[in-house]
């Protein structure tokens, strides 16, 4: 029973963070109706700035964060104008943008492989202080009870947005019809270009907590975790910020009972299997309402 | 002989690797060039790797015989996630397909014989250079024979237009499950291929950054054209031994390129060299088409024949509205029937439903004696049963030839389809034209290609759905007459235009549709001079 | 005809997607205050011009002023921004947001009102279209034609534009609900007071709440006037060709 809670409770931990990558993308998903596959680069170099301010100007990891989180979505917001922007009009704009993506994608990994000199590099010690906490008979370090506080947060604040502020109807208005959007007045440009940034902030923000909590920091962190994040997206439902957090914390948990109940080999299967049968049986994902962002 | 190519010398291994990839990216360009957006190749590359190793090492099987059938489980592997994937599109077929290849990857990792994260070794190295060569020349050659076909004809449809492709009396579904097992054939036999030429394998090696150097390779070089997988080879293997220190830039360059090709040309190295070709060609083609049509042999005006086309209580809904709320409808052979309507009457509606776009909610009758109900919201069943059509905006494939787009029209049963092609067009008088590519040809011209594309299934029914919106009176002249010679011909046309003037003289028939149902029907004259015809289109005068 | 400066202008505008012309050379003026009706039959190229105007369809030639300035080139939210709201073919409605979130959308993305006076104007559209209010918090696309048709005009209403365009809005809708929808255009000096109104409709029912009449024919004009003296033949000849016999087909045709 402990060993299930602590588990479970693990499973959260990593699921929120896989929440947070996938929301975004989601996000950026729903809105334009492009794989946008650059995102994984997006989240290598939030880690890769987060380990460069914390190790050659020794800043603590939570002065980083909202520098990370700006850096990654104007990296977006480039990737936006620099690969996506003008085949957005094109007949197969699907393909062609995620082939676009793609080029971006390889791109931006190869130049931090060059930066990182093919290394896989370590966050300094001491840049979070980490303690252990005992809730009852589940032990969590206060780092990862940050990034569960965070993340659940900051999706609560994005979905809350998303619902209730004009920004979020815009978003919504966009996603669901771009040419009567402008038609009511709405900048589609800058809606596009907003998204992308939030969307991008958002992947940096998980990927400094991750290269924190793992301790890895590598040009190919956001590869390897893009199917997981694409699992968590797709068994919530593409475009539901609520849908993303579900999802990531399904799959995180899945996970976390997959290493602990058969082996860690097995982990990936898992999380791989429940994308494919999700796609295969309910492509729409749980949280498929009428009233969602994205029309499939 | 066996190794020939290690005439590259100390490069020798890098050849053999780039043929094998070549013989992958022509895996890839088997669904993008058919417009299916899936790339589960890496995954089914996987699956012929260890098939062959696992059949030759662990169950003795010779090695001439497990690469083939290898590369057969791969193709059934294909077929196998073709069905299972058939709901998806897009976006989602996409992930699917590379979810597929993760599975596949840590699949083999979990399961005995495979060698798990270590790798298989002791893999026979007896396939030779030979069997490469062999291979990749086979794979082009078939791939080319396939393209000049009809099936080449077939695949470009599906990946212009699906739709289109379907009214063609082409089952997508069909061609999309045999796309998928020959691309997981052509994969699987380079998996194979790959595992007894290294004589061991690294489960790592099929991961994401092999699908993007696929995806540069066919992208670069064309992913429309079969030679596309070699130029892209060529230039992303060929670079690094021809640039002095690139070696290390060279995945950076690859990404450079592949946007700038999505963004300057999109049909890649082989795109931007057959326009400049065609425009060279260019100068010595005829300008201007359309001479006058010449009636048929047997095209002497006939009356109005036996019904062709009969349905009845038609209801198509679209989120609570009735677009169509129990629509009758017949039309005989030899005969024009009209259907004019305010807008939102469900004219388009209606030629949607009968063609298979849409799928009535219910519905009843029969074309040419097949009945409806069997073939609702189906429409290459609807086309082989008689019924073409034509487009609002009219769907023809624009880089092909006027004779490639009415060839596409005749059924693959048709012998010598060259021949009825050449017929048809000089009886439409496009055959001065044949050899054009559509989407240089005037409006008007376009719009003629597209009914002789309907009318070369010979088919029992046309519906046309406003033929001539947009065009100048001389071009409406010219689609004007290729209808009458199909009426002539004795065809049932179901004819749906804006221009009541040039309906009213036009047509055998007029059926007026207002809120999706009938509100008056018969002659032209009748009809269009009834008051509740007139209140309907034009109004009662002031509003109350 | 008042002599002011015409609140929307066209002259010589010209409109072709790919192959197709689809408006030929229409100039027409709106005045603030005054409601012109764009009668023409399916096809004949009202959409395409008031989409034009929109800068959602590409001008060929010719140019578009608002109160006398050129918006020819101006981008699609910047025309809405200066003030003109067009309620599209086919309403259009956001169908994930629900009425109340369509109308907000519309308050803000118009620019013309301040965050503070926008639930007021949002009250003015219900109290405009009543039937509304109980709807408010219903997803859009669960709404049936008319409601939609409602929300579509409120959204454009809203912000109080000075240039009203409206394509085909009784479209597919009933008798009963066309006069709904009319009702606040016969009150037009209560409800829309100096706002300029061009009403595309291919019923002639809109001749009762216009002042000007522009009767549009394959996307030519074929008649201009006051709305309370249209010849009849007009727009029979314009939607339903002679009767009279004229030579069989084919032959060219066209009520030019």
């Amino acid at each position: 029973m402990d060993f299930w809670l602590q588990q479970t409770v693990n499973g959260i931990v990593l699921g929120s963070v896989y929440a947070l990558y996938a929301s975004g993308f989601g996000l950026v998903m729903a809105s334009l109706r492009i794989f946008h596959v650059a995102h994984a680069a997006v989240f290598t170099w939030g880690a890769v700035v987060a380990w460069d301010l914390t190790t050659r100007l020794g800043w603590p990891l939570v002065a980083t964060l909202p520098v990370v989180m700006l850096a990654a979505g104007l990296l977006n917001v480039a990737a936006y104008f620099l690969l996506i922007r003008h085949l957005l009009k094109r007949q197969d704009a699907e393909l062609a943008a995620f082939i676009s993506s793609m080029g971006g994608l390889i791109i931006l990994v190869e130049v931090a492989h060059h930066l990182l000199d093919g290394a896989v590099e370590r966050m300094p010690a001491g840049v979070f202080p980490v303690s252990p906490l005992e809730l009852g008979p589940v032990r969590i370090t206060t780092l990862h009870a940050t990034m569960v506080v965070v993340s659940i947060g900051l999706i609560a604040l994005l979905a809350w947005g998303m619902a209730h502020t004009q920004a979020g109807r815009e978003v919504r208005t966009v996603a669901a019809d771009r040419e009567t959007a402008s038609l009511l007045g709405i900048n589609v440009d800058r809606v596009s270009a907003g998204v992308f940034f939030a969307s991008g902030a958002l992947a940096g923000l998980a990927a400094a907590m991750v290269a924190t909590a793992f301790n890895v920091v590598s040009a190919d962190l956001g590869s390897g975790y893009l199917v997981i994040a694409l699992a968590a997206m797709v068994v919530g439902g593409f475009g539901s910020v609520a849908g993303a957090l579900a999802g990531g914390l399904l799959i995180g948990v899945a996970s976390t009972y997959a290493t602990g109940y058969l082996d860690s080999s097995y982990r990936d299967l898992v999380v791989f299997a429940l994308l494919l049968g999700f796609l295969v049986v309910r492509p729409t994902g749980l949280f498929h309402t009428r009233s969602e962002l994205a029309r499939v | 002989m066996d190794d020939f190519l290690s005439l590259f010398g100390v490069y020798d291994f890098a050849v053999r690797d780039a043929l094998v990839l070549v013989l992958v990216s022509l895996a890839l360009y088997v669904l993008l060039s058919a417009g299916i957006f899936a790339v589960p190749q890496v995954g089914l590359m996987a699956i012929g790797s260890y098939g062959s190793a696992i059949l030759s090492v662990d169950m003795g099987v010779p090695v001439a015989l497990a690469v083939p059938a290898a590369a057969v489980i791969a193709g059934a592997v294909g077929v196998l996630l073709a069905a299972l994937v058939a709901r998806l599109n897009g976006i989602y077929l996409a992930i699917a397909s590379i979810a597929f290849s993760e599975v596949v990857r840590v699949a083999v990792l979990n399961v005995p014989l495979t060698g798990g994260s270590q790798g298989k070794v002791g893999i026979s190295r007896e396939v030779t250079d030979l069997w490469i060569c062999g291979a990749v020349l086979l794979a082009t050659v078939a791939l080319v024979w396939l393209r000049r076909s009809r099936h080449g004809l077939v695949i470009s449809a599906m990946r212009v237009d699906t739709l289109m492709a379907q009214h063609q009396g082409i089952n997508v579904v069909r061609v999309r499950t045999l796309l998928f097992g020959l691309s997981g054939l052509l994969s699987g036999t380079a998996g194979a291929l790959q595992a007894h030429t290294a004589g061991f394998i690294d489960p790592g090696q099929f991961n994401f950054d092999l699908l993007t150097k696929l995806l540069a390779v066919v992208v670069i070089g064309g992913m429309t054209f079969v030679g596309g997988s070699f130029v892209g080879a060529l230039v992303i293997f060929g670079l690094p031994f021809t640039l002095e220190g690139f070696a290390e830039y060279q995945v950076l360059v690859n990404g450079l390129i592949i946007v700038l090709v999505v963004a300057f040309a999109p049909g890649g190295i082989l795109g931007v060299l057959s326009r400049l070709l065609a425009r060279l060609r260019r100068s010595d083609a005829p300008g201007e088409a359309g001479s006058p049509v010449v009636p048929g042999p047997g095209d002497a005006p006939a009356g109005i024949g036996p019904v062709a086309l009969d349905a009845d209580d038609v209801r198509v809904t679209f989120g609570g509205v009735h677009a169509l709320d129990g629509v009758r409808l017949t039309v005989g052979q030899g005969e024009v029937l009209g259907v004019i309507g305010p807008n939102g009457s469900g004219k388009t509606t209606l030629i949607n439903a009968l063609s298979g776009a849409y799928t009535p909610s219910s519905g009843t009758g029969a074309v040419d004696g097949v009945p409806l109900a069997l073939l609702w919201g189906r429409p290459h069943l609807l086309a082989r049963a008689g019924i073409a059509r034509t487009f609002q905006t009219i769907r023809l494939m624009d880089d092909k030839s006027v004779a490639a787009n009415v060839a596409l029209g005749f059924p693959p049963q048709v012998p010598r389809r060259s021949e009825a092609t050449r017929e048809l067009l000089v009886r439409m008088g496009l055959d001065q034209i044949s050899g054009v590519p559509a989407g240089e040809l005037p409006y008007g011209v376009r719009r003629q290609v597209e009914i002789a594309r309907a009318l070369a299934r010979n088919p029992r029914v046309l519906l046309l759905d406003e033929p001539t919106a947009g065009m100048s009176p001389t071009e409406r002249e010219g689609v004007f007459t290729a209808v009458d010679a199909a009426r002539r011909h004795g065809l049932a046309v179901v004819l749906v235009e804006h221009d009541v003037a040039m309906m009213r003289r036009f047509c055998d028939r007029l059926m007026v549709l207002d809120f999706g149902r009938v509100l008056a029907e018969g002659s032209p004259d009748d009809v269009l001079d009834s008051k509740e015809v007139i209140d309907a289109y034009i109004g009662s005068g002031a509003l109350a | 005809m008042p002599t002011s400066v015409p609140a929307l202008s066209l002259e010589g505008v010209s409109v072709s997607y790919g192959h197709v012309r689809a408006v030929t050379d229409v100039s027409f003026t709106a005045h603030p205050g005054r409601v012109v009706a764009l009668l023409g039959p399916n096809g004949a190229g009202k959409s395409t011009l008031l989409r034009a105007i929109c800068n959602q369809a590409t001008k060929v030639s010719g140019r578009v002023t608002l109160f006398g300035a050129d918006i020819s080139t101006t981008r699609t939210h910047r025309i809405t921004h200066r003030g003109v709201a067009l309620v599209p073919e086919g309403r259009r409605v956001i169908a994930p947001l629900t009425v109340q979130e369509n109308l907000q959308v519309a308050a803000g993305g118009a620019r013309r009102l301040e965050p503070r006076d926008r639930t007021a104007a949002i009250e003015r559209v219900y109290h405009l279209f009543p039937p509304l209010q109980r709807l408010r918090d219903r997803p859009s696309a669960l709404l049936s034609g008319g409601e939609q048709q409602m929300v579509a005009i409120g959204r454009a209403l809203v912000a109080r534009p000075d240039v009203l365009l409206l394509d085909e809005p009784s479209m597919g809708l009933a008798p009963v609900m066309v006069e709904t929808i009319y009702g606040f255009l016969k009150e037009h000096g209560a409800t829309l007071g100096e706002t300029a109104v061009v009403l595309a409709e291919q019923n002639r029912s809109a001749l009762a709440v216009a002042d000007e009449v522009v009767v549009l024919s394959r996307g030519r004009v074929v008649h201009a006037g006051p709305a309370s003296s249209l010849p009849e033949d007009v727009l029979t000849e314009a939607y339903l060709g002679s009767a009279t016999p004229e030579p069989p087909v084919p032959a060219s045709s066209g009520a030019n």
